[in-house]
């Protein structure tokens, strides 16, 4: 799907990450975790285009016509919305610039699988932060992005909002066979949701764990094997660093 | 549908999610200004005492006029009709000017806003041109373009102009990055990306730096109509002096009070509806609200 081939990016003489591999593989949840600070934005940043990498490349797959740039779709720590739209122009400004013929159709059967159907005509300012992001997802997902980036989307929510949009988001990615890079500083999010987890320490950031996370779902926290991950990725996280 | 079903019931759990306060937020959304009757109070006991004084002889006559003399000078000019005249011949002047300079400002102000190297050229030049203190243009217009409309109209325009252009400058240059950022991931480049974004985003800016605009023009027509005018409230004025009629002043002055704030009000309303989806804290207290 996606392959990221020994990118390094420094600003000015400060080198944030470096030499970082990665492959995404398809219709799997790749979850990065790392303490803030580690690189996580920058590296999702310049997946998503925003930014250059100071050297490596980015590898998109390829089909019989050569490179294809995925679309992408994008949801960041904060919902992001313009204030001046209306919960469903959001949604629709997902489509970009040129729009869609059914873009006000689409945009409400979005909303309505995110559980907003009846916000539509709501502006951001009347938004709960749990119902803000959830609009954002709906951009997101508005286009059928091949590829969904989330940073830490769901960080500033409260604990209760947060797991249950975690519940929501593994709905959405088995009802559209989603490919999703989530990256995260939560160890027990990573563990729910994740296929494979990495681990990105270290100044400049680097990989280095890699676990393959095959605990069937839906995923219990009480469950003694989920604990067990947490533990063994918290145990990835922090070895080595003094206590 | 048992994902939105699922949500739904959980809207009912979470304490952050919708709920019986979107009613009230809907209703806060219809809030509107009610009529301030304390705020007349004191102008009400002024008129009086003045109407009072003058009768009473405390107050010259010559100088001060009386609020009836005043009344019967505004009954006079709509009697023989010539207030529309004047009103006319000022209106015109003050929207020639308001329109060109705010023209002027929304197209520079765009570039400069939007192009690095149309800021770093063209902004230090605005700068040093608006720190010219406004009426020592007036000899310099005069002498360039006569003393007719086009010097009065391009006086008011150079006015009107800054405060806008100053206005879009700066609030095009600190549009919110994160906003741009998902525009451009959207795939929004360009003129849609300023269309789409930077022109939204400006919007309460633009509206502030009209309104001062629109002010602006207004104290620049007094200057412009000073230069030499043979209809218009600063005509009224300048004749009210030489001919030494009080009532005439303080009824031009009035009118411009009145005209200033309906043109002021008619730009609000239009920019209370223009940003309704501002998330502006509004006190509730109508005193706050009834400007
Ligand atoms: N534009 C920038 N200029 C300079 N340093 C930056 C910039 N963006 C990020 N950094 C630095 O890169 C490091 C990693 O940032 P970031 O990718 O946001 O980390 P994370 O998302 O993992 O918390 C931080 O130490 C930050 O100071
Ligand atoms: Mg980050």
């Amino acid at each position: 799907m996606v392959t990221i081939d020994r990118i390094t990016k420094a600003y000015g003489s400060s080198s944030v990450i470096a030499d970082l591999r990665l492959s995404i593989e398809p219709q799997q949840v790749t979850v990065m975790v790392g303490t803030t600070g580690s690189g996580k934005s920058t590296l999702l940043r310049i997946l998503a285009g925003l930014e250059r990498p100071t050297s490596g490349e980015i590898r998109w797959d390829s089909d019989h016509r050569g490179i294809v740039r995925p679309n992408l779709g994008i949801v960041f720590q904060e919902p992001r919305l313009m204030p001046w739209l209306n919960v469903r122009q959001n949604v629709e400004f997902g489509f970009g610039p040129a729009g869609h013929r059914r873009s006000a159709e689409l945009a409400d059967e979005i909303l309505e699988q995110v559980g907003l159907e009846s916000f539509s005509d709501y502006y951001p300012r009347q938004l709960s932060g749990g119902m803000a992001q959830r609009v954002a997802i709906a951009r997101a997902l508005v286009r059928k992005p091949s590829l969904l980036l989330l940073d830490e989307p769901f960080s500033a929510l409260d604990a209760l909002t947060r797991s249950r949009l975690q519940d929501h988001l593994m709905e959405l990615f088995a009802r559209h066979s989603l490919t999703m890079f989530f990256v995260t500083h939560d160890i027990e999010e990573a563990v729910a949701l994740s296929d494979t987890i990495v681990v990105i320490k270290g100044r400049p950031g680097q990989i280095q764990h890699r676990f393959r996370i095959d605990l069937p779902r839906p995923r219990s926290r009480q469950d003694p094997a989920f604990m067990v991950w947490k533990e063994r990725v918290l145990a990835a996280l922090t070895n080595g660093d003094s206590p | 549908m048992p994902t939105s079903s699922l949500l739904r019931s959980a809207e009912q759990v979470g304490s952050s999610e919708p709920g019986p306060q979107t009613e009230a937020l809907r209703a806060s959304v219809k809030r509107r200004p009610r009529w301030n009757a304390l705020g007349v109070v004191l102008p009400a006991i002024a008129l009086i005492g003045w109407e009072v004084a003058s009768r009473l002889g405390w107050l010259d006559r010559t100088i001060t006029s009386s609020p009836t003399e005043i009344l019967a000078e505004i009954y006079h000019l709509l009697w023989t009709g010539q207030i529309w005249v004047h009103l006319w011949a000022t209106f015109v002047r003050v929207f020639s000017g308001f329109a060109l300079g705010s023209a002027v400002a929304i197209v520079l102000g765009v570039v400069t806003g939007l192009s690095q190297i149309a800021y770093r050229l063209l902004n230090p030049t605005i700068h040093a041109l608006r720190s010219v203190p406004s009426y020592a243009w007036v000899p310099l217009f005069i002498l360039w373009f006569g003393i007719f409309e086009t010097s009065k109209i391009l006086l008011i325009a150079l006015g009107a102009f800054f405060p806008l252009y100053l206005a879009l400058v700066s609030s095009i240059r600190s549009v919110d990055r994160k906003l741009v950022e998902v525009a451009l991931v959207n795939g929004f480049k360009g003129w849609n990306l300023a269309r789409k974004i930077f022109l939204p985003a400006s919007l309460p800016a633009i509206f502030v730096g009209l309104r001062q605009s629109l002010g602006l023009a207004w104290m620049f027509v007094v200057a412009a109509e000073f230069m030499g005018a043979t209809h218009g409230l600063g005509f009224l004025l300048i004749d009210g002096q030489t001919t030494g009629r009080p009532a005439t002043l303080i009824t031009s002055v009035l009118l411009f009070a009145l005209c200033g704030k309906a043109t002021d009000g008619c730009l609000a309303w239009v920019s209370e509806r223009a940003l309704h989806w501002q998330d502006a804290y509004h006190p509730n207290s109508p005193e706050a609200r009834s400007d």
